[in-house]
């Protein structure tokens, strides 16, 4: 009773902060890992997706916890198991197909081995550093207008159709340097002139400030990878960019 | 579609896909900057933001149509059975239903739920409120209350052996009356009149003839009993060796009167001339004569409420249960 008095509390405050929220999962990753191997029916390793599955519905459950609805574990524990029954649902499409990193009969080599490899390994590490580069700036600018890429990511619209007025701010916002300009400045987006030059109301993009603050950041200087990941869909859809 | 891996934690990571879409996916092992294809997005998406905590509440509320609507409905149903339950219980139990007149001369007043529950108790006079004053009757029976308010009254000197007791039962219920009657005849009348030697008179406020009492007066005196609609006097039953007791515990409906103008012990053959008058049946049967009389009439005004007794007495035919309307119908 008294442990579950504390996880309550842990849980109510992990809500709210990301490190406290790893540090709980960090704490009860046996019970996640426990959960997830009940589940699979075999050990799970944590090379396993199984085990990030669980340890995310792990976190969906501290995200989604009432206490008046029950015990925590109880919930987290069922969360964990549909969460994994969702995935090998969706894992049974690729039955019949080999995988790359299947080991085959004949030693360690895998599939992926054997065939031919023309990517540039060293050209896609380069890449890779000088992108993180890139997110470790952005973040560092969200930072200052007191952000996470968590809380963007909650933010971000899910109805296309929110989705779809939010890209036309969007796009208002990328034509108008001025406007660029002080959003970098004051990491503060300008709701009205942004409403006023889109059409979009105003409740829309005050619902989904961060959001649109992280995209139109974006869309300063600097950013050209990032731009450029997010600029070939646009090129694939024949739009212009976001 | 590709996925940008912008920020990792143990459990998550936050991607951002090419459409622009920024989305919380399962951590399998991610490294910030990488660019996945695969994703397993998080069902839950939780956030320290007030507003988006309403806009959370707004998406349960759109939720709640289906089985929601149906548990909203079971919940008011439930509300409404219990409030009936506690109202019914209410009723049942604490509600005045009835009350029991006890008068010696402090004159107190003993209310009654439906379930004989007492309710409260009252000192209708100055003694009355002496009396009770400082009595307990929780968790008592009627009979036990007026038993002992009877001893506490002759303790106080309010009541001394020989004396009496007048018990006025008053209730909408007819039958709550009848059972009340019948449960101070057999309770506390007896044993009170056996402790006290005093009479004690018991009188319904409608119908108060009472089939058991019946039995016995017949025997002991039939033509008396007949005839007199109004006044009646029992204090010598012949069954018991004490005359004063008896009468009360035999004719629960009689009441003696000593108020009454017409003669008290003497008073059973007279009767018939008052019955006359006031009961149009012709037979000479008592009770007859009785029905005739508005019953409610009876008790207080006119008669001087002994009129009810009479009514017992002559019917040895009656039911118990029949009581008021058999009566009648002759």
């Amino acid at each position: 009773m008294k442990d579950e008095h504390t996880i309550i509390k842990d849980v109510y405050a992990a809500k709210t902060d990301t490190d406290r929220a790893d540090e709980l999962i960090r704490r009860y990753l046996p019970f996640i890992k426990a959960e997830a191997s009940r589940q699979t029916g075999r050990v799970c390793t944590e090379q396993d997706d199984e085990y990030s599955i669980a340890m995310m519905a792990f976190y969906e459950a501290i995200l989604g916890y009432e206490k008046e609805r029950g015990a925590f574990k109880g919930y987290a524990s069922m969360l964990i198991r549909s969460r994994i029954i969702d995935y090998h649902r969706k894992e049974t499409r690729h039955e019949g197909h080999a995988s790359l990193y299947e080991e085959r009969g004949d030693g360690d080599r895998t599939l992926a081995d054997e065939l031919c490899d023309d990517r540039d390994h060293i050209g896609e590490r380069l890449g890779l550093e000088a992108t993180q580069q890139e997110i470790e700036e952005l973040s560092k600018v969200l930072s200052r207008a007191g952000v996470t890429f968590s809380d963007v990511a909650d933010n971000c619209p899910r109805q296309e159709r929110t989705m779809a007025a939010c890209k036309k701010a969007m796009a208002c916002g990328v034509k108008d340097k001025a406007l660029l300009d002080e959003v970098e400045r004051t990491g503060r987006l300008p709701l009205k002139r942004l409403s006023l030059a889109s059409g979009v109301e105003r409740k829309t993009l005050e619902r989904h400030r961060r959001y649109i603050l992280a995209m139109l950041l974006i869309h300063t200087n600097g950013y050209e990878i990032i731009r450029g990941h997010l600029r070939h869909m646009a090129v694939e859809k024949g739009g212009t960019a976001v | 579609m590709r996925y940008m891996v912008m920020e990792t934690h143990l459990a998550y990571a936050v991607v951002l896909g090419q459409d622009g879409s920024v989305l919380k996916v399962a951590n399998r092992r991610y490294q910030v900057g990488e660019k996945v294809n695969d994703i397993i997005p998080m069902k839950v998406t939780g956030s320290a933001d007030a507003s988006e905590a309403v806009n959370r509440t707004d998406v349960r509320e759109i939720k709640m149509s289906g089985r929601g609507r149906a548990l909203k409905l079971m919940a008011v149903s439930a509300a409404a059975v219990l409030m009936f339950g506690a109202w019914g219980i209410y009723d049942f139990g604490f509600a005045t239903y009835g009350s029991v007149y006890m008068t010696i001369n402090p004159e107190v007043r003993i209310d009654m739920s439906r379930s004989d529950r007492i309710v409260d108790i009252d000192g209708i006079n100055e003694d009355g409120e002496t009396l009770v004053s400082g009595y307990n009757y929780a968790g008592k029976s009627l009979s036990q209350v007026i038993e002992e308010l009877g001893v506490k009254a002759a303790s106080m000197g309010y009541l001394e052996r020989g004396g009496e007791i007048g018990l006025r039962i008053e209730s909408e219920s007819d039958r709550w009356t009848a059972e009340q009657q019948d449960e101070l005849i057999y309770g506390a009348a007896e044993r009170l009149s056996d402790s006290l030697k005093v009479t004690i008179e018991i009188n319904g406020t409608e119908d108060t003839v009472v089939a058991p009492p019946e039995t016995e007066p017949v025997t002991t005196a039939p033509e008396t009993s007949a005839p007199e609609p109004e006044t009646w006097v029992i204090e010598i039953p012949e069954v018991t060796p004490e005359p004063v007791e008896t009468a009360a515990e035999t004719t629960p409906a009689p009441v003696q009167t000593p108020a009454s103008t017409q003669a008290p012990a003497p008073t059973k053959p007279p009767a018939p001339a008052p019955t006359q008058t006031q009961s149009p049946v012709p037979q000479p049967v008592p009770h007859q004569g009785d029905s005739g009389y508005g019953n409610s009439n009876y008790g207080d005004s006119a008669y001087g409420t002994s009129g009810h007794g009479s009514l017992a007495y002559g019917d040895s035919g009656y039911d118990g249960s029949g009581y008021g309307e058999s009566g009648y119908d002759d």
